[in-house]
């Protein structure tokens, strides 16, 4: 693997230095992080729009859901044909099925490769999309003046010295990004490159060739977020040079999701040091006509691409699965109870799903609260039991290494995270946690408004 | 001896590079930080045509020059004068959109149902819909009988965004490009979210040309009302009854996004004594809303409707907007504090609008994007403060928002700032288009039925970059502050797309750098050419470093050439004309990729 020291004593010195700059002070800042930091892998698929998770494992037979969803034999949208599994979780008081349309899915469950996380959330009582997004992604509840994205802090803590070591296969890198100037967004690593006139790009002629991207590097050598992309944009054009059109060894479905993921799978073949990327999947609002069991249906076609990117993604890196942890969710879940256009208005509690080669999978995680009045957050929504931090916490210290949770979701507590209360989704080691952020006392959230 | 990038980091902090020292975990203020040029502010008109517009063309900075004798006097008059845009001859746009010709092309179906069936159409065609009313645009929303294709019905949307990129470019009325453009934003819906949106687009895109300047609170009934709206967050399915909820999607983001913002959304209280109050000028107003006001709106706003044919009310099935009180929750409800009665009937939605346009939280809300949007990320508190009293001294002027927007262009703070604004990738490419003078394609119906389609080319590039119009997916509206817009996909196609969009296959925009070059500086050194398109481009002095490097690069200096001269050969070629026609070329193109044309 090229490191990315390597690949800078390339470029020139001015580019590395200033590029590099504020990763270089952070890394300086605290010597004793990446101790425990590996080569395993992470990748989060955000589903945005509030994924119906009820919909998606789902207490199909509950008959206060079949009531609250309207029976599909009768113009309802409670889920017909699930395909059951066994939730290894006593607290569940009714079966549980996944869509037929995740039948993909189902098979990696039974192979122990998927864990199912179902209560699951944010546990904040916004029901904003965008409030609710910010939130988890900038890992802080309640507070959006948070500068950074969780996974930033993260890879502050753990500063993986890869050419490419967190990846946004989206034309933007999302919040969870945010404050993170080495992540590339890349769309497709096959076509990042320089376009202009051909001898001053193309032409093999080695005086003439590159002569705009030498020019370009000069340009871009502050520490503003303009001249920060612009150097890394360089690196990066750099870095992907030559690379040729990917050809996956599983089938991806159609659309933006299955080309994101593709472009994450290549990227890891690549051998580029990735450690962190993030895959966006829109249009989960299914406030009208819904469509669970439809095959017109919204929910029914979004969920077959969603299990069938998720597998070739998975199948297509065979040789990677013992270092690659995927987690799927999204910002809440939707209303219990359907409405009057067929659809499900914004709802609380939902499911997280964790894919990966050291996962103790084929088991549903967390405890149900069962779907009475009483039991219901605002006597209308899935409650939540599980924080989504206890989820993302097991995975950043067990599979990721990185034992500084107060750094990565602070304000944090041994409640919401600890040995003794995780839940036990992936393999690895525990480490000691530091609930504090020791890089910077600033992390204090400023004034809630 | 190589050195290490840790030993090279190392001694650049020692000798405290200026770099802001930063950490991920400070406020937003600090992380945020738009960027700073180093060097002089520009010229006043600069700051005035990047920012009130799309950047200057040929002739604006000495037209802005020439309204007064002093800066103020120059910005005074050219506020006013952009502030009554019906004022400005804009006849040479309105031939561009009459010449304007869009590729439609698709095959022909034939079905033994006639309805079903179409005629194959392959034609270079006008914009011919962005006037057209509802009752013309209609059957193309519906959908039915008789049947057309997806091109046909999607046809009116594809044609406003063409105009957009039309007038953007060409219009004299810039501001009030701009301010269009901000509303698309601020009541954003995704164009093709749905088949209706998209075929009825043009009269969404008018409501916000005919109130983008005037009245907020008449503004959001007209929104509430168009179709775009009624169908992108679905309250034209919210019907009350039946122990089940009515569609409470857009009245959420009537609240969130289009009125107070989340800043006052105070999450859910069921105990409305705990909201608590604020007041303004002496009126007390609650401190914001709750999940609770959410709920009741989306019951006041229930049989807000529209004649779609819908089986419980099918005619008329015309588009036009429908009260259906069968619909409506006639119940008693309580929003933002107050007591709604019994059978208001379509007043109880017109009374949610009244008390969110009134309320001081909308006014910040809306007046901090607008200053966002006029001067910068994060702009002086100050001059929100100044719009709000504006605003909320203006609550029922018909000319609300021009008072607005003239108190925060008059501001301190517009004209004395710069580069604190990241253009957006639309705005880079228009700028670029503008101060080039380059022209935007024509489509043609050329032998190879499959050629010609340049604004298609155009629109797919450019998407790329992250900025299709009107296709953002959620009510947000695109991003406006630089940490989303700065990374690395944007930054690539930013680079590439004045290049790209000038090829035959890439779009076909008309630019012949080197003629104007030899036009502008004849016989000119490289020092005068580069000079040159910096005064094109830019129109103040960029960082001296990128200068000496764009001049270095024209003459090739490295290989020996010389900046005092006119480019010339290095690589041993003949002096033929492409090789420095190419190199002109790219020594523009390094020009609009500088940080000094990114912002403004």
């Amino acid at each position: 693997m090229t490191t990315r020291r390597q690949f800078l004593i390339g470029c020139s010195a001015a580019i590395a230095a200033m590029a590099g700059g504020r990763v270089g002070n952070l890394v300086f800042a605290d010597p004793r992080a990446a101790a425990a930091a590996n080569d395993n892998m992470l990748v989060m698929v955000f589903l945005r729009g509030g994924c119906d998770g009820l919909s998606l494992v789902s207490p199909y037979d509950n008959p206060i859901y079949v009531a609250k969803r309207g029976d599909a034999s009768k113009d309802g949208i409670a889920l017909s044909g699930a395909l059951p599994i066994a939730p290894q979780n006593p607290t569940f008081d009714s079966s549980l099925g996944l869509h037929p349309n995740a039948a993909p899915l189902k098979d990696l469950y039974d192979q122990g490769h998927l864990a199912i996380v179902h209560a699951c959330g944010l546990d904040n009582d916004t029901r904003s999309h965008f409030d609710a997004m910010d939130y988890i992604e900038r890992g802080t509840p309640d507070n959006k003046n948070m500068s950074s994205g969780w996974l930033a802090r993260h890879l502050q803590c753990t500063h993986p010295d890869g050419l490419l070591p967190s990846l946004a296969a989206s034309p933007a890198a999302p919040v969870s990004l945010l404050g993170e100037p080495n992540a590339a967004a890349v769309t497709d690593p096959g076509s990042y490159s320089l376009s202009g006139p051909w001898h001053y790009t193309a032409n093999p002629d080695t005086r003439y060739k590159d002569a705009m991207l030498k020019t370009l590097g000069t340009f871009y050598s502050g520490g503003d977020l303009v001249q920060q992309a612009g150097a890394r944009t360089v690196e990066t054009i750099k870095a992907l040079a030559g690379t040729a059109a990917y050809t996956p060894t599983t089938t991806y479905p159609e659309g933006s999701f299955g080309d994101s993921l593709q472009t994450v799978a290549q990227m890891i073949k690549l051998d580029l040091g990735l450690r962190i990327a993030t895959v966006d999947f829109g249009g989960w609002d299914h406030h009208e006509s819904e469509g669970v069991n439809d095959t017109w249906g919204p929910f029914y076609r979004l969920t077959a691409t969603l299990a069938q990117g998720l597998s070739a993604f998975y199948n297509d890196l065979p040789a990677y699965q013992g270092k690659l942890t995927v987690v799927v969710m999204s910002e809440f879940g939707r209303r219990l109870g359907k409405n009057l256009s067929n659809g499900t208005d914004h709802g609380h509690g939902n499911v997280m799903l964790v894919l990966g080669g050291q996962v103790n999978g084929g088991k549903v995680y967390g405890t149900w609260p069962g779907l009475q009045d009483e039991n219901l957050d605002q006597r209308e929504d899935l409650r939540i039991t599980t924080d989504f931090r206890r989820v993302l916490s097991e995975v950043v210290v067990r599979q990721l290494g990185n034992g500084k949770l107060g750094s990565v979701f602070p304000g944090i507590t041994p409640q919401i995270y600890s040995a003794a209360n995780r839940l036990g989704i992936v393999q690895g080691s525990d480490l000691p946690i530091d609930y504090s952020s020791a890089l910077n006392p600033l992390f204090l959230p400023i004034a809630r408004r | 001896m190589a050195v290490s990038r840790r030993g090279f980091l190392a001694s650049a902090a020692t000798l405290g590079a200026a770099i802001p020292a930063a950490s991920l975990f400070d406020p937003i203020p600090v992380a945020g930080a738009a960027p700073q040029l180093a060097g002089t502010a520009p010229p006043l008109a600069q700051i005035a045509l990047n920012r009130m517009g799309f950047g200057p063309r040929k002739g604006d900075v000495a037209a802005f020059n020439a309204l007064g004798a002093s800066d103020s006097a120059r910005l005074a008059a050219y506020v006013e004068q952009q502030l009554n845009p019906a004022a400005i001859d804009d006849s040479a746009c309105d031939a561009r959109l009459a010449a304007a010709r869009l590729k439609i092309q698709y095959d022909a179906n034939t079905d033994p149902d006639p309805a079903k069936s179409y005629p194959a159409r392959n034609e270079a065609a006008p914009l011919g819909t962005l006037s057209q009313t509802i009752a013309e645009l209609w059957p193309r929303a519906r959908g039915v009988a008789p049947y057309q294709p997806w091109s046909e019905r999607v046809r009116p949307f594809e044609e406003v965004r063409v105009a957009t990129w039309l007038r953007a470019t060409y219009s004299r009325r810039q501001l009030n490009e701009l301010l269009v453009d901000f509303w698309h934003n601020h009541f954003n819906v995704n164009a093709y979210a749905d088949a209706t949106i998209a075929a009825t687009f043009p009269l969404y895109d008018r409501i916000m040309r005919a109130n983008c300047l005037g009245n907020f609170r008449a503004m959001l009934e007209e929104v509430a009302k168009s179709v775009a709206m009624q169908y992108y967050l679905d309250n034209v399915s919210n019907k009350a009854g039946g122990g089940e909820g009515g569609n409470e999607n857009y009245a959420r983001e009537l609240f969130e996004l289009h009125t107070l913002g989340s800043d006052n959304y105070l999450k859910f209280y069921d105990d409305r004594g705990s909201v608590g109050t604020i007041t303004y000028n002496g009126q007390t107003y609650v401190r914001g809303y709750i999940d609770r006001d959410v709920y009741e709106a989306a019951r006041c706003l229930s049989g807000w409707t529209l004649n779609n044919g819908h089986w419980e009310h099918p005619n008329p099935d015309d588009g036009t907007f429908l009260f259906y009180n069968d619909w409506h929750d006639n119940a008693l409800k309580i929003v933002l504090g107050v007591n709604f009665p019994y059978n208001q009937g379509i007043n109880d939605g017109k009374q949610v609008f009244d008390l969110l346009c009134a309320h001081p939280g909308t006014a910040r809300h809306i007046c901090g994007k607008l200053c966002r949007r006029l001067i910068g990320d994060e702009p002086p508190g100050s001059v929100v403060e100044a719009a709000v009293a504006t605003w909320m001294n203006n609550i029922a002027a018909p000319d609300q928002i021009k008072r607005v927007v003239r108190t925060i262009l008059l501001s301190d703070a517009f004209a004395t700032t710069w580069g604190k604004k990241v253009k957006r990738p639309f705005e880079l490419v228009v700028s670029y288009l503008r101060a080039t003078g380059a022209e935007l394609p024509i489509d043609e119906l050329l032998p190879n039925p499959n050629d010609g389609d340049y604004w298609g080319s155009l629109l797919w590039l450019y998407g790329a970059a992250g900025h299709r119009l009107f296709e953002w997916p959620t009510p947000t509206g695109f991003p406006d502050v630089a940490s989303y817009w700065a990374n690395t996909n944007g930054m690539l196609w930013r680079w590439n797309l004045p290049y790209l969009i000038t090829q035959p296959w890439g779009g076909n925009v008309a630019l012949d750098l080197r003629a104007q070059t030899d036009a502008d500086v004849p016989g000119g050194s490289c020092i005068q050419i580069v000079d040159s398109w910096i005064g094109k481009l830019c129109g103040f002095s960029i960082t001296p470093a990128v200068r000496t490097a764009l001049i270095d690069f024209l003459a090739q200096k490295a290989l020996g050439g010389d900046p005092t001269q006119p480019p010339r050969p290095m690589n041993g070629e003949p002096n033929n004309s492409q090789i420095i026609s190419e190199r002109i070329a790219a020594t523009v193109q390094l020009l609009a990729m500088s940080p000094d044309f990114q912002v403004r």
